[in-house]
């Protein structure tokens, strides 16, 4: 049943913009590389959405059920990257500085999310976590999309070299959020450098 | 359509419900409206830019960018009795005739992204129908201003307020660090089609000329908004646009008050910009900030993590210690402790 649901987002998603030439992507429950920085192991299946919404370089968009209800960023962000994509090239957005401190990581994320629209995104219980065998900072969040729900999110960053990786979680705190957190916090945890 | 935007802004996340907030807001909008006070219903968004509007069903919006940067009573009543003047003028109506068909248009657009999941794109799709609505001709806001000014002015507020914000907009305006804002024309509402023209603030200027002296109330103003600067000013500070935080932060900090949290938000300008000079800055701004008692506490952290960088440990392990006792639940303890350890050599 969830697999078919799963491969239903993904074609239905593809479908729908066949014309360009992009399509969701299926993936299988076992690893997952994000660029040539650390690969994820996931032990649901998952649906790759990379293509559907423009990305920012570096940046991968995952989602069980749709990025409505669920949305895996998994990235590895060069200096000078961001992790919001926004269209209008004039518009500032949060770009990553190899020179950031911890919190400043944390505020990236954060603004990062702020850009994507959705409102008073706060960050709280920072800790030191690992992360692809690296030292990083993992974090909760909370926020609300515009119209007013209330938005949970769960998020792990370090620095690998200058580059940064990230994996953001963020799902509406109404059953959705607790449904993936047991996937998610695996999902974090078998995070190796590829 | 305004019902339907209302019952938007009722449910939005961008609403702010602080009871003082609302019913101090309200009272100034029922001074100024007088016979309009049972038609408005005010509501505060919290959007870092300046705006305010007024449905054709006495639906109100007061957005928090304006109230960031509105001095006093008496602006924001000159602003309030702007909006009431094209609600008594019957404005929106008129404007709505020449806009139906483009809002009906951008509505159809809005609800297929909104569909499809694109926040940013409906987000900016919502303001441009918004915008259809709120988007007066240059006859209407002229009129509205001189409205305004006698609303306020009836209601016993300073006549000079509406040329004193006009101008205080344009100069913002002029230090914008996108060479595009610079070049534009100030607008007085993001929404308002016509720009806010030096004609406009010379009109009030004559008109204040010849009116009595009112009262301001900016120090009971700046004690209902204080609660919200820090939020308001982060929010701003995300908008990237640093030469117009600046001169929020300068305006702000004109009489003296609140100098801890606007130094506070200077140092989080030039730690974030990380232009040439910001480094050396940031400490400064930080360093005067907690020479005051309302300074937030991340000011001391942001000090220690340059003291840590610039391996001056023991000064780094002095801003952490104070950072924590000053924010003993503050979100990033867990963290902050482990640099404590780390510095205090035993840590990882």
């Amino acid at each position: 049943m969830k697999l078919t649901r799963r491969g239903l987002i993904a074609a239905g998603a593809g479908g729908a913009l066949t014309s360009g030439c992009v399509a969701a992507k299926l993936i299988e429950p076992g690893p997952y590389r994000v660029e040539r920085a650390y690969t994820i192991r996931v032990t649901q299946s998952w649906s790759d959405v990379t293509p559907l919404a423009r990305q920012e370089d570096g940046v991968h968009l995952l989602t069980r059920d749709g990025p409505a209800l669920n949305q895996l960023f998994a990235a590895s962000i060069a200096p000078g990257g961001a992790l919001a994509f926004v269209a209008d090239r004039d518009t500032p957005r949060p770009r990553y500085g190899a020179d950031m401190g911890d919190t400043e990581l944390v505020e990236f994320v954060v603004d990062s999310v702020a850009t994507w629209g959705y409102q008073n995104p706060e960050s709280n219980n920072l800790r030191p976590q690992s992360f692809a065998g690296a030292q990083g900072v993992r974090f909760d969040l909370t926020a609300q999309t515009p119209s007013g729900l209330q938005t949970t999110g769960t998020g792990l960053v370090a620095r690998n070299g200058d580059t940064l990786n990230v994996l953001l979680f963020l799902a509406p705190g109404e059953h959705y959020y607790g449904a993936y957190a047991q996937e998610i916090e695996a999902i974090m945890a078998s995070a190796t450098p590829a | 359509m305004s019902d339907r935007a209302e019952m938007d802004a009722r449910a939005s996340g961008q609403l702010e419900r602080d009871p003082a907030l609302n019913a101090y807001l309200r009272e100034i909008s029922c001074r100024v409206a007088a016979g309009y006070c049972g038609d408005i219903r005010l509501y505060v968004m919290n959007r870092p830019y300046f705006n305010a509007s007024m449905a054709p069903n006495g639906y109100m919006e007061v957005w928090s960018g304006l109230l960031l940067r509105v001095e006093d009573e008496a602006q924001l009543a000159f602003v309030l009795g702007h909006e009431i003047g094209h609600y008594a003028e019957l404005h929106s109506l008129e404007q709505m005739r020449v806009a139906r068909g483009r809002a009906n248009a951008a509505m159809v657009f809005s609800i297929i992204a909104s569909a499809a999941g694109v926040g940013i794109v409906g987000d900016i799709i919502y303001l441009g129908t918004i915008a259809s609505i709120f988007g007066f001709s240059r006859e209407h806001e002229t009129e509205s201003d001189m409205l305004g000014f006698d609303h306020a002015v009836a209601a016993g507020y300073d006549g000079q307020a509406g040329h004193t914000l006009w101008t205080h907009l344009i100069a913002e305006t002029r230090a914008s660090d996108n060479p595009d804002v610079r070049r534009s024309e100030t607008r007085a509402s993001i929404f308002h089609t016509h720009p806010l023209s030096a004609d406009r603030v010379e009109a009030l200027q004559a008109r204040a000329q010849g009116a009595s002296a009112g009262e301001t109330h900016r120090l009971r103003y700046r004690a209902a908004i204080r609660p919200f600067l820090d939020d308001w000013l982060r929010a701003d500070l995300r908008r990237r646009d640093y030469g117009q935080t600046a001169v929020v932060l300068d305006r702000l900090a004109a009489h003296g008050e609140d100098i801890g949290i606007v130094e506070y938000y200077r140092g989080e300008i030039n730690r974030i910009r990380r232009g040439e000079g910001d480094r050396a800055r940031a400490i400064q701004h930080y360093t005067n900030a907690i020479a005051h008692p309302d300074a937030p506490a991340a000011a001391w952290r942001e000090l220690g993590e340059y003291a840590s960088r610039d391996s001056r440990n023991e000064e780094a392990l002095g801003f952490f210690t104070a950072y924590l006792e000053r924010a003993p639940n503050a979100g990033d303890r867990a963290l902050i402790e482990a640099r404590v350890a780390q510095l205090s050599g035993g840590g990882q």
